[in-house]
């Protein structure tokens, strides 16, 4: 009813993509609006920068949702559209507060930092002095954009409206990262709601931890928004760093490990009790996964003649902080060792392996996810046990569940897809003008939206060191990775086939050229 | 027939009861084999080494006829059974190339080329997986006999592998010609057909031929006979040893760099089209879309490379010449040099690295991950791709122009992950090795497609294969795992590890059904 309500209006545009466009414009202007109050509270100078590009993205958001209508046959396409339409809607509006209140100098940089925002990877081009003159509200806006990228607008935008026409379920899916939405609810808007819901507790949660441990209130809301979104901006040039204190890094260690979980299974938690963490096995992988980074890292550093006590400190944290694809540091002239690019190389190593990987499915987390990842494991080890027994046939499980075929097939197909676009990403970053082992490992971070990479773009350091060429190539790869490669790479083939469909169309006029 | 064998034409394997007084192993019969050809190849080095000194001829002769003497007895001992079980397959083929290890190292150690077993083993693997890593720092001290014979084990590790992917995979469903017919018979066929004997025969002589073309193209570019026939061994077969500590940059001469790409080139391109080249089909095999993708990453390869190595005054024929020779050397994981490609752009080095990680044709004399898999990875990829779009449609993948059947696709995906897992692994362990991250991938790269120089510290001309034992293992696993295409290494690993952990395994088991 709701739905013939909507599309009997008066419309411009039939295009899902303006209207979810238009609707997270509305949710970023409200966002910045908020952050201009930050910004009178903290002193800052940028209210009306702050003010000035949330109503631009309200008015233009509005125009774009009234005036447009959602089509009546949605198809797989246009959800995908929509979402990456959406999301660069959201990258652009959100630039725009840095462009105005002068941190940023261009246009570029401020896309990226937003993207970089947005989809919760946390690689920043600020230098150390941006940082200490970056007025409070701004600065705020950076934290949030990371907020509302966790979890994800177009859910939010379901959360809130739920009568939008357009299948929301398949909206959720298409934006929210892993292979499976569970319905929490018989309702999608309802499951929405119970994600935010989690989401925004969680948060609350943290901000009173982190106040009590010593930050700021500022700071405490500030690194709440990035900690819950497992993104990884931090108010501060050293990041976790700053503080230097050992109960704000095991607490915020807790809380990444917490955040690269599963929110449904959080839900179902709080409804059923805590006996849904031991049933889910892809937790039991992903706790197993980080212990064993933790080990390794640590013994690894012991190694090296560290002393234990540094060796646990910054082995767990940096394990954690790329295991959760979160990318904070906690590097700071008394801690050297957490800069991890000065480890040893095998130590980099695995946290390279560890930033492809990502944390749990349905997280707020990137990377491939746990559940992809040990599915591609034991898909090998069936392959080499299928080598001595040709004809065996062997059912993949998770848990005790079946997996079937098809879906074994899609979940290796994305690994693969994943790893060449990674490949492919590296190559046009090198060749854009960048250092070998930064561009590949900047990559893997930027497409598992992790933050920072090894080499010259270490957790120190800023991703000024790549091009801004390669810089815009990496905001790409960042969406690519945060919208599980498929939305964007779709709509690029669609839109890639309606062109090369036109052009053919344009040099074979005969009948019927153009219509298969 | 009645004891369910297949028939074959012209019958030539004996019934089983015949040879009751024999015994019947795969793996023994092979090794037989590969002991009596290394025999025959060490007598002729023995001849060879009349030409120069004969200092070692005693020990070659020595070593050629008990390696014969053996090879004899263990053929007198061991039949062919007549049905080959996939297990048995692999482990034939591990027992063939781990025969000729043994039999070289002993050479290399009787012969006093080098002192240390380490050295020896790491040579012989080297030498028979065809990879261009030597652990001979100055090769022009070795007497003719031992340069012709290490050029030999290259040369016949070239064609064991070749005849391992022909005879041994399509056991196993998983590729090599034909692979959908044999899967029909798979568990029960000959490991020699007379159909397979016949293929393997005329490969043999067109290799032959192709090293005589080899040789002289050498003797045209200016080389010394023993250069030429030595080199044209190692080129033709992808080798990439050479009787020089400083490879092709040795003999400083335009032409016998542009003979040495010619070389490799020839090396890198499928032996199956070059059949059918000399049967007549020219026209044929250019519609080849594999040839086609070879001839693009060469051509455009060389291209990007030239530009980007320019010197400041514009391209020169040298650098020029130098971008053609590495990239075919790399393409077709030759692995011989005449520039330092680690001293390029990072663009350059890059480029490099990716194409080593493509490798050559398949069914070539190169290794590598074989430029028909990345065709059909790609073409899976596209599948998976538009499957989000239309979830029902049925879409095939192609290897070029060929349909793969779907079971195959199943498999060759498999194996892909598998690939990647071991090329992770062996990073890792050349890690723990000491080398810096960029040596370590690259290095686990090059080590796996069986070229030998990588960028970094192991960047050709730098000498650094290593010092210690532990990265030197790994280079050995890495070479053995891509030489004999991952499978009979990992499946023997496998049966290890099996045996050894069903143990623990059950233990496990039944201690948990019971918490349960």
């Amino acid at each position: 009813m709701a739905t013939t309500l909507i599309a009997a209006r008066r419309a411009v545009l039939t295009s899902a993509s303006v209207v979810m466009a238009g609707l997270t414009l509305v949710f970023v202007g409200f966002g910045m609006a908020v952050c201009a109050v930050v910004d009178v509270i903290g002193g800052g100078d940028a209210v009306g920068a702050l003010l000035a590009s949330g109503a631009i993205c309200i008015l233009v958001g509005l125009g774009l949702w009234r005036l447009s209508a959602v089509p009546t046959d949605i198809q797989p396409r246009h959800v995908f559209a929509a979402v990456t339409v959406a999301w660069l809607a959201a990258a652009i509006g959100g630039a725009l507060p840095f462009v105005w209140s002068g941190l940023v100098e261009n246009l570029d940089d401020a896309f990226f930092e937003s993207m970089s925002g947005f989809t919760c990877t946390g690689s920043t081009i600020l230098s150390t002095e941006q940082f200490e003159t970056g007025s409070p509200g701004v600065m705020f806006w950076r934290q949030m954009s990371q907020w509302f990228g966790g979890m994800g607008m177009i859910v939010l935008a379901v959360a809130v409206l739920p009568f939008l026409g357009v299948g929301g379920l398949d909206l959720i899916k298409a934006e929210a990262p892993g292979p499976e939405s569970d319905r929490l609810a018989p309702r999608v808007s309802e499951t929405a709601k119970h994600l935010w819901f989690i989401y925004a507790g969680f948060t609350a949660i943290s901000t009173v931890v982190l106040f009590v441990l010593g930050m700021s209130l500022y700071d405490a809301v500030g690194h709440s928004f990035t900690l819950v979104s497992t993104g990884g901006f931090s108010t501060h040039a050293e990041s976790i760093g700053f503080f230097d204190s050992v109960p704000i890094e095991v607490a915020i260690m807790v809380g990444m490990t917490l955040g690269a979980m599963s929110f449904s299974l959080h839900w179902r938690m709080l409804r059923r009790g805590p006996g849904v963490y031991l049933k889910s096995w892809e937790l039991r992988a992903y706790l197993w996964m980080l212990v064993l980074g933790v080990v390794a890292t640590t013994a690894i550093l012991v190694g090296e003649g560290v002393g234990w006590g540094d060796a646990i400190r910054n082995g767990s944290f940096d394990t954690i902080t790329l295991g959760t694809s979160t990318g904070f540091g906690n590097a700071s002239p008394d801690n050297v060792l957490g800069d991890f690019v000065v480890w040893p190389a095998a130590g980099q190593i695995i946290l390279l392996l560890l930033m492809a990987s990502g944390g749990m499915t349905g997280s707020t987390s990137g990377g491939v996810k746990v559940l992809r990842m040990s599915v591609l494991v034991k898909a090998a080890r069936r392959e080499l046990r299928r080598v001595r027994s040709p004809r065996s046939v062997s059912v993949l499980k998770e848990g005790r569940r079946a997996i079937p075929d098809t879906i074994v097939g899609a979940i290796v197909g994305f690994g693969l897809l994943y790893f060449a676009i990674g490949v492919v990403g590296a190559i046009v970053v090198v060749i854009l003008g960048g250092d070998l082992v930064s561009s590949m490992t900047g990559s893997v971070s930027a497409l598992g939206n992790m933050g920072p990479a090894l080499g010259e773009a270490g957790p120190t350091a800023s991703w000024t060191v790549f091009t801004r060429p390669a810089r815009f190539v990496l905001a790409g790869l960042m969406l690519v990775g945060r919208l599980e490669l498929f939305a964007v790479a779709l709509t690029a083939v669609v839109a890639f086939r309606r062109v090369q469909k036109g052009a053919r169309r344009f040099t074979h006029r005969e009948a019927g050229a153009g219509t298969n | 027939m009645s004891r369910g064998v297949a028939p074959v034409e012209g019958n030539s394997f004996v019934p089983i009861e015949a040879r009751a007084a024999r015994r019947c192993s795969a793996p023994g019969h092979v090794a037989a084999l590969a002991l009596l050809a290394a025999g025959g190849a060490l007598v002729l080095s023995a001849l060879v080494d009349l030409t120069g000194g004969a200092d070692d001829l005693v020990a070659l002769m020595v070593c050629g006829l008990v390696s014969i003497a053996l090879g004899g007895l263990a053929r007198w001992q061991w039949d062919m059974p007549a049905r080959v079980l996939a297990g048995s397959a692999l482990n034939s083929s591990l027992a063939g190339i781990a025969a000729l290890i043994s039999v070289s190292t002993v050479v290399y150690l009787v012969t006093g080329a080098f002192d240390d077993p380490g050295d020896a083993i790491f040579e012989s693997t080297a030498g028979f997986t065809t990879t261009a890593l030597t652990a001979a720092t100055n090769p022009e001290s070795l007497g003719r006999g031992v340069l012709f014979w290490r050029a030999l084990t290259q040369w016949i590790g070239a064609y064991s592998a070749l005849a391992i992917i022909i005879a041994v995979l399509p056991f196993l469903g998983v590729g090599g010609p034909k692979a959908t017919e044999a899967r029909a018979s798979v568990g029960a066929s000959h490991l020699f057909s007379p159909h397979m004997r016949r293929l393997l025969n005329e490969l043999l002589g067109l290799y032959m031929a192709l090293t005589v073309v080899g040789v002289v193209l050498f003797l045209v570019g200016g080389m010394a006979p023993f250069d030429a026939i030595t080199y044209s061994l190692t080129t033709i077969s992808t080798g990439g040893f050479g009787n020089h500590g400083d490879s092709f940059a040795h003999f400083d001469s335009d032409l016998v760099e542009w003979a040495g790409a010619g070389g490799m080139f020839l090396g890198g391109l499928s032996l199956a089209l070059v059949l059918r080249l000399l049967r007549g089909a020219g026209k044929s095999i250019l519609r080849s879309t594999e040839l086609r993708m070879y001839l693009v990453v060469v051509v455009l390869g060389s291209a990007l490379i030239s530009i980007w190595t320019a010197p400041s005054g514009g391209m020169t024929h040298e650098s020029v010449r130098h971008s053609v020779f590495s990239v075919v050397s790399v393409t077709s994981t030759t692995g011989h040099w005449v520039a330092d490609w680690g001293a390029w752009s990072d663009a350059s080095q890059a480029l490099i690295l990716a194409f080593m990680g493509v490798g050559a044709m398949a069914g070539s004399m190169g290794g590598g991950f074989r430029i028909a898999r990345a065709l059909t990875l790609l073409s899976y990829l596209w599948r998976e791709l538009l499957r989000q779009l239309q979830p029902r449609t049925v879409r095939v993948v192609r290897a070029g122009r060929t349909i793969v059947d779907d079971d195959l696709v199943d498999r060759m995906i498999g194996y892909q992950v598998l690939y990647l897992v071991v090329c992770a692994v062996g990073a890792f362990g050349l890690a723990l090795a000491g080398g810096d991250v960029l040596t370590s991938i690259s290095g686990s790269v090059s080590a796996i497609a069986t070229v030998g120089p990588a960028l970094g510290e192991l960047s050709p001309g730098r000498g650094a294969v290593g010092t210690s034992g532990f990265g030197r293992a790994v280079l050995i696993l890495l070479m053995l795992c891509g030489r004999l295409e991952i499978y009979p290494a990992l499946n023997f690993v496998g049966q290890v590890l099996d045996q050894s952990t069903n143990l623990i395994g059950r233990a496990f088991r039944s201690r948990r059904k019971v918490v349960g």
